[in-house]
């Protein structure tokens, strides 16, 4: 299915979970913070959450900044 | 002398903050803010990058540091809230420092954004820092809707310009009860230590350590001039004056 992950079409497998879409794109999944269609999903829903076709996901972490 | 920093609550020794942009090497950023003293930092937030790993930035912030977050990025104060929840969400504390900036040209904040953003924010409960152009009337405004500090730039961000906007700071600091902490614009540790003897709380720099052949040694330059800068505004020095005030006796010289 398609869906929008940092702003990028990407086709994932369907109805992958959050948790396990969030494993696949960043090698350190404990500094991530994630959107899913402009509300914050803390990380404690990741591993019960279905992302459904068209979702948008952010996901951001802290880096160097003034 | 008690001379302890509160913000946001907090007691803090140092007044000198510290923004952890644009280090080349991200090892001289721990060695600043361990040079230096400081004891709040800045930080940014930003999609990761899928393509790649990248360093993650608190892993060079020594533990106990507390971490200013900032909005930038955001050009409205909508955006702001957004980024801040999403800091706060990292469990990283709900310290943040409003800057909504629509100009890429002088980075000059939005302030009337900034306003309303920092009334969202402190009502959800965050310790708000908003970063603004010096205006008494926003100031005023910022300390009503809860702000925990003003933080007025002394000239554009980056430019090292030093206080630039200096007679709007000392309005600030002298008609405002919250604390006023100058950030942008310090190139020099004379700049901070200006700032501090005008009778700032604090000072904020990033780009002048960061750019610096030496940041940690930058670093602490800039937080001894932060010292010296209090130390000198607490000990009420004398006004200057127009034509001389000699130092030595006028009476009992040899040659009459």
């Amino acid at each position: 299915m398609e869906i929008y992950l940092n702003g990028q079409s990407r086709e994932v497998p369907d109805s992958i979970l959050a948790a396990d879409l969030i494993k696949r794109s960043c090698s350190r999944p404990e500094l991530v913070i994630c959107e899913l269609n402009g509300a914050i999903l803390g990380r404690e829903h990741w591993p019960a959450t279905t992302i459904k076709p068209g979702d948008r996901i952010e996901l951001v972490s802290f880096v160097g900044g003034g | 002398m008690d001379d302890t920093f509160i913000l946001g609550g907090k007691s803090f020794v140092s007044r000198f903050l510290l923004g952890t942009g644009k280090f080349k090497n991200k090892t001289e950023l721990t060695a600043s803010i361990l040079s230096s003293g400081a004891q709040i930092v800045t930080v940014a937030l930003r999609r990761i990058d899928l393509e790649r790993d990248h360093e993650n930035i608190l892993e060079y912030i020594p533990e106990g540091i507390t971490l200013l977050t900032n909005t930038s990025g955001a050009r409205t104060a909508e955006e702001a809230v957004r980024l801040a929840r999403l800091a706060r969400a990292s469990g990283h504390g709900h310290w943040v420092k409003v800057e909504v900036i629509n100009d890429s040209k002088y980075l000059l904040p939005d302030n009337a954004a900034t306003v309303d953003a920092t009334a969202a924010l402190a009502a959800e409960g965050f310790i708000v820092l908003p970063y603004v152009t010096p205006d008494l009337y926003t100031a005023r405004q910022l300390e009503k809707a809860g702000a925990a500090a003003v933080m007025p730039l002394g000239s554009f961000i980056g430019s090292g310009q030093g206080l630039r906007t200096r007679d709007m700071i000392k309005v600030l600091i002298d008609e405002i009860s919250i604390p006023v902490i100058v950030d942008a614009g310090i190139g020099a540790p004379s700049h901070a230590c200006e700032a501090m003897e005008m009778g700032a709380a604090a000072v904020l720099v990033n780009t002048a350590v960061a750019i610096a052949a030496n940041p940690p040694l930058a670093a602490q330059s800039f937080a001894r001039a932060v010292e010296a800068g209090r130390a000198g505004h607490l000990s009420r020095l004398a006004q200057p004056q127009p034509a001389a005030n000699p130092s030595s006796p006028l009476t009992g010289f040899l040659f009459e």
